[in-house]
């Protein structure tokens, strides 16, 4: 699956300019940053989150990840969308829930 | 040995991941092994965002050459009231602020104690000092 692949999924947008392009190698879902970092084990990981901050951006770089969604309606900041296009990585939002997005998401991929 | 300073700014979140960002680029540069890299970015990164959200501002030395790389985090303070908290899980003294950034996990001791090949920390009020080491002996394995 490639982050391209997500804008397929209904309500999932992209907020910046970065390369969809990149691979997807799973899913983490998690709001705090330290958790993310201790138990992140792959690159090319896309992470689910409601932190609207840089510094979900700064670690989604230092571990390689794929993309980033926020989810639950959250619209990502300015400041995010920057960091996000300096470090080349996708930031994509959506109205539902994590559980509820991992749900479609994985629904889509099993079509693919 | 190759040693580089940088300034780190309490609360500055715009800014918290810089140095582990320039560490990061300079260990992808010379072809050090993706384990390694991945084990020094997050160790640095949560020993940086210790500084900015912990104490009044600090810097960190960086200490590097071709077998072993040495991250200093040095601030002024106010000190970590009980290091045996500090390592364990879940254990966190951070704001609402700090929160809403995603932090406040009470994983940073933790994580770099897992990454590090060694942590060393030295905290009084008048400021703590970790040192996180490690060794890049195999830097040509992927």
């Amino acid at each position: 699956m490639q982050v391209k692949d997500l804008l397929n999924i209904k309500g999932i947008s992209l907020a910046n300019k970065a390369d969809v392009d990149k691979k997807i190698d799973g899913f983490y879902t998690c709001d705090l940053l330290s958790f993310a970092l201790g138990h992140i084990t792959n690159d090319n990981v896309t992470m689910l989150s409601v932190i609207n901050s840089v510094n979900i951006v700064a670690v989604a770089s230092m571990l390689n990840m794929s993309s980033i969604i926020l989810t639950n309606g959250v619209i990502p900041a300015p400041e995010v969308i920057e960091k996000a296009n300096l470090e080349n990585i996708p930031v994509l939002s959506s109205n539902l829930s994590s559980a509820d997005l991992l749900k479609e998401i994985y629904k889509y991929e099993a079509i693919l | 040995m190759e040693k580089f300073t940088y300034k780190i700014e309490a609360m500055d979140f715009e800014d918290a991941g810089y140095i582990s960002s320039k560490v990061k680029k300079m260990l992808e540069h010379d072809n050090v092994s993706k384990s390694i890299i991945r084990r020094v970015s997050i160790a640095s990164y949560e020993a940086e965002i210790n500084v900015v959200i912990h104490s009044v501002g600090g810097y960190a030395n960086i200490y590097y050459d071709k077998d072993s790389l040495k991250l200093e985090f040095i601030d002024y303070g106010p000190g970590i009231e009980s290091i045996e908290n500090a390592m364990k899980e879940g254990w966190s003294t951070a704001s609402q602020i700090d929160r809403e950034n995603g932090f406040g996990a009470g994983m940073g001791f933790p994580n770099m104690k897992k990454a590090a090949d060694e942590l060393l920390v030295d905290t009084s009020p008048s400021g703590t000092k970790v040192t996180i080491s490690f060794k890049l002996g195999d830097a040509n394995a992927s």
